[in-house]
């Protein structure tokens, strides 16, 4: 169940503290789905991300692009 | 004779041009295809019977002038209800914006306005834009045209129903994680989500600022290209629209495609994969093979992250649209749309960050290994027969997730990866009922899938089938 694990429990205090309304279902669905998107995220994210560029999506974009198209 | 609701947005446009046919003529045909189907598709949210007729009205006596046309003079169109333009009501499929009305046009209405096309009515869709399968509370849900009992797919489903449903000859639509590509495979229509920036979304309603496209639906690839190109192109009203060249889609048709070369990613797109679909996307491949395209199977890198990673992005991009309504006005929302909204309020600043900082990287390695060995990728559409309405209609049950998740299973990963994908009718399930699959290109290469999927329609002819249904 994803009421009972501690950093779950964390985050679905973060989504009770707006002081919307939460129940079983809720607790189960957001439990489900930030756990998966966490495991993606530390997947590709983890360590230090210090010597990253500035956000550059559009630039990245448009670097690959077939030629004569920009 | 074929009717003329029947014709494709380039055969009615030639026509007009050519005094064939006047745009009033044109525009009572599709009001009244829309007076007899509606009731049984419910696809509109709004008919302007009036102000459709006086456009043409205004059409027929610019070319009776001898005034200059644009490539959709006296065209009737309809777009998805979320598109801005003075004094018209834009509900975004909600109850919230029920009586808005905004006070400036939308940049791709003044686009398709300047072309001359005609605007009859706006159409239906998910809440917000919220919403893979076409369901609706407040409005009620769209049906598809080829069996009424079925989902049309969202959240573009009004557009999907009302092109393939020969009620208009095109529309705009959006796409978050499919929302264009979903109603277009499974009404079986073409539907066209540019590379991210490609249209601009200046009076558009936004659901996700990293996510959003606005892109056309058709019947036919001609007719896509055309609408594609119209709106396609940058925007001083939208500096997140790309300033890049916009190339001649329709022009460009006409191009070989002999050699060029398919890939087919089996990880997570053939997952689950029905055998009914499979056959039919099976025999697309010989198809494409036929017409001198090399078809072959590869592994699409990123795909155990992608999903995640689009979820932190748009979930909390969804929740800061909608902070302030959602705290105080949260009954006004279907059941569904507010529980899909609330793990937006789970993630933290830094890991929203980290997904957008890491998206880059991702993209440029998914481009770097897929592309520098293919062409375009080819995935489908749904994995599955279409269902019916009643089987997807989970609330905000237990299970929604996954329902949900199955549906837009193949489209979503795509619009974290910012890369034009272009949905193409590829047949029928033993059901009646469309399939489609995607083909996906490199940034800014819409013209090559089109170029693609016209080889493929003049090879099998899909489009040419029309849907049973009353009038």
């Amino acid at each position: 169940m994803a009421a009972q694990d501690p950093k779950i429990e964390e985050r679905l205090a973060l989504v009770k503290a707006t002081g919307l309304s939460m129940n079983a279902a809720d607790d189960k669905r957001v439990g489900d789905s930030v756990r998966a998107s966490l495991m993606a995220l530390d997947a590709v994210a983890s360590g230090s991300m210090f010597d990253t560029e500035p956000l550059h999506f559009e630039r990245a974009l448009k670097a690959h692009a077939r030629k004569g198209d920009a | 004779m074929t009717e003329i609701a029947d014709w494709t947005l380039i055969e009615t446009a030639d026509a007009i041009a050519a005094r064939k046919v006047s745009a009033t003529e044109v525009t009572r045909a599709a009001l009244a295809r829309i007076e007899t189907r509606q009731p049984t598709l419910n696809c509109f949210v709004r008919v302007d019977v009036d102000g459709a007729l006086q456009q043409a009205a205004a059409a027929d006596a610019r070319q009776a002038r001898g005034e200059p046309l644009g490539p959709l003079h006296g065209v009737p169109l309809a777009h998805k209800d979320m598109f801005y333009r003075p004094g018209v009501p834009v509900t975004c499929g909600s109850a919230i914006r029920r009586n808005f009305v905004p006070d400036f046009t939308a940049t791709v209405l003044e686009r398709l306005d300047a072309a001359g096309a005609i605007t009859v009515g706006a159409l239906n869709m998910s809440e917000f834009a919220n919403g893979p399968t076409g369901h609706n509370v407040h409005f009620g849900p769209t049906h598809n045209p080829w069996n009424p009992e079925h989902i049309t797919g969202g959240s573009s489903s009004g557009s999907g129903t009302a092109v393939g449903g020969r009620m208009v000859y095109g529309s705009l639509g959006s796409d978050t994680g499919g929302s264009i590509r979903l109603p277009g495979g499974i009404c079986g229509v073409y539907g066209m989500k540019g590379t991210q920036g490609r249209v601009s979304r200046h009076g558009a309603m936004g659901l996700s600022f990293s996510l959003d496209n606005i892109g056309p639906l058709a019947r036919t690839v001609r007719d896509c290209a055309r609408l594609m190109r119209i709106v396609s192109g940058a925007d001083a009203n939208d500096p997140t629209a790309a300033d890049m060249a916009v190339g001649d889609y329709e022009a460009d048709l006409k191009g070989d495609v002999k050699g060029l070369r398919i890939g087919v990613p089996t990880n997570h797109y053939w997952e689950g994969m029905s055998a009914e679909v499979g056959d039919v996307l099976e025999a697309a491949f010989d198809a494409l093979s036929k017409l001198g395209l090399g078809v072959t199977r590869c592994e699409a890198p990123h795909h155990d992250v992608v999903r995640g990673l689009g979820n932190i992005v748009s979930s909390v991009e969804f929740c800061t649209l909608h902070d302030d309504w959602l705290r105080h006005q949260h009954d006004s929302y279907a059941p569904l749309v507010r529980a899909r909204m609330k793990q937006g309020y789970a993630f933290s600043a830094v890991e929203y960050l980290k997904a957008i900082q890491v998206r880059p990287r991702i993209t440029s390695d998914f481009v770097n290994q897929m592309f520098s060995k293919f062409d375009a990728l080819l995935m489908p559409v749904l994995r599955f027969p279409v269902p019916k309405i009643v089987d997807t209609d989970v609330g905000d049950s237990q299970g929604m997730n996954e329902v949900l998740g199955s549906v837009n299973h193949c489209t979503w990963p795509i619009n974290y990866l910012g890369l034009p994908g272009l949905a193409v009718p590829a047949g029928f399930t033993g059901n009646g009922l469309p399939v489609g699959f995607q083909l996906v290109g490199r940034p800014f290469d819409e013209s090559l899938l089109f170029r693609i999927a016209a080889a493929y329609e003049r090879a099998t002819g899909w489009p040419e089938r029309t849907p049973e249904l009353p009038g």
